[in-house]
């Protein structure tokens, strides 16, 4: 898992060139934590600004990597999980 | 009149109910899967009567509806897109990556913190002449269980239990697919399946596999409620699930390095791929990277057969105790509807 800085309000990420293109991600969302919503990125598309939720749940995913300048936005999980 | 060979449901493969319990629209409700009996949707009612107090009489003299729920079953012989839909609207945390054709759909464990699963719309009706007035649309709908089972080289059983809010609202003027025009499904049978099961979780056990059959149960609860009306607000996972079991029954006996597995007095970490393969790209395959497996070994005929029983476990590879991938034709799942 991957700790989001929830004060963030937006991370751009991009997708990890190869594979298959990534068309559905679920995350976690903080306006409705009970349940999983889902985030279903444009196959046309590379790069993206979302929330924070959704850019952990995108990298841990493996199709997705946070770009360089927002990349102080994600760290590492105590623990190394 | 209809007849239940006339009954059809239909669902939206890739749609699920943005908010629980406010009914999808009808355009997204088209995908009519075939299914082995017509179990029609049960309406159960709590009544609330003064039989429990005195009122005079020997017996009740009102009743006032305090909550409706419903309950129905599916049963269907498995195909990859049935099975894909039931297991990301059971568990709800769903990666899909491809292209047009072929897609990979990774299904996982809830997180710890999700309470609520998927829930969806459904219509079903009795497709005949004159029978507009048996067509019912359906929502809230939450799968409670899942079973899939495989005895021999026949077609799989895949039967969902299913829960809905309790209400019931007239469809008069859907139109059925007509026969002939069912969802297009790849089915699945017994000789698709292969298992391995052991430490390396290389070893290959398909050859000696009689029968599998993995339940999976979502525990589901309805917490006390004090919502307006009379209809369900809410289902939740049961606390610890959803649960999986795995059971196999296999040509072999005590000999057998599985029972080995079992009978050490630290029972041997396992690792249990059970794959549903038609093509390289439309297949199901669960993994539960670590597992423990118990083995009891009965007579059946002439050979001797262990029953396993594969033990859930949590573990961090699978986020779980078990992860699903399955490849199929669908971009993804559970987009809202509407």
């Amino acid at each position: 898992m991957t700790e989001v800085d929830k004060t963030s309000a937006k991370v751009k990420i991009e997708r990890i060139p190869g594979g298959d293109p990534v068309t559905q991600v679920a995350y976690i969302n903080a306006d409705r934590p009970s349940s999983y919503s889902q985030w279903y990125p444009d196959p046309a598309k590379e790069a993206f600004e979302v929330s924070a939720e959704i850019a952990a749940a995108a990298v841990d995913s493996g199709g997705f990597r946070v770009t360089e300048d927002s990349r102080v936005k994600l760290k590492p999980k105590k623990g190394g999980e | 009149m209809g007849t239940p060979a006339s009954y059809k449901w239909l669902i939206g493969t890739i749609k699920a109910e943005g908010s629980f319990g406010v009914a999808m629209a009808t355009a997204d409700l088209t995908d009519w899967y075939k299914i082995k009996e017509a179990d029609f949707s049960a309406l159960d009612t709590i009544f609330e009567s003064d039989e429990d107090e005195i009122n005079g009489f020997v017996g009740a003299t009102d009743y006032t509806v305090q909550e409706r729920r419903g309950t129905m079953a599916r049963k269907a012989k498995a195909s990859v897109e049935l099975i894909t839909w039931a297991l990301g609207m059971m568990l709800g945390n769903v990666s899909s990556s491809g292209a047009t054709p072929n897609y990979t759909q990774t299904i996982k464990w809830r997180n710890v913190c999700a309470v609520n699963p998927p829930s969806f719309s459904f219509i079903e009706g009795e497709d005949c002449v004159g029978q507009t007035a048996t067509n019912w649309l359906y929502k809230g709908v939450v799968i409670n269980t899942l079973t899939l089972e495989f005895n021999g080289k026949g077609p799989g059983a895949l039967t969902l239990g299913l829960m809905h809010d309790g209400s019931e609202t007239a469809q008069p003027s859907v139109i059925f697919p007509v026969a002939g025009a069912a969802y297009i499904v790849n089915k699945l049978f017994g000789y698709h399946l292969t298992v391995k099961l052991g430490p390396l979780g290389t070893e290959d056990i398909t050859p000696i596999l009689r029968s599998w059959k993995m339940t999976l149960n979502s525990g589901i609860v309805e917490p006390p409620s004090m919502a307006a009306g009379v209809l369900v607000p809410e289902y939740q996972y049961g606390p610890k699930n959803p649960k999986i079991d795995i059971e196999i029954t296999v040509k072999a006996n005590k000999a057998h390095p599985i029972y080995g597995y079992y009978q050490a007095s630290t029972p041997t970490e396992v690792k249990c791929i059970s794959a549903l393969t038609l093509t390289a790209n439309r297949s199901i395959t669960l993994t539960q990277t670590k597992t423990i497996v118990t083995a009891t070994a009965k007579p059946v005929g002439n050979e001797v057969q262990l029953d396993l029983k594969v033990m859930e476990k949590h573990n961090a590879t699978d986020g779980g105790p078990g992860a699903f991938v399955c490849k199929t034709g669908l971009a993804n799942l559970l987009t809202p509807s509407p």
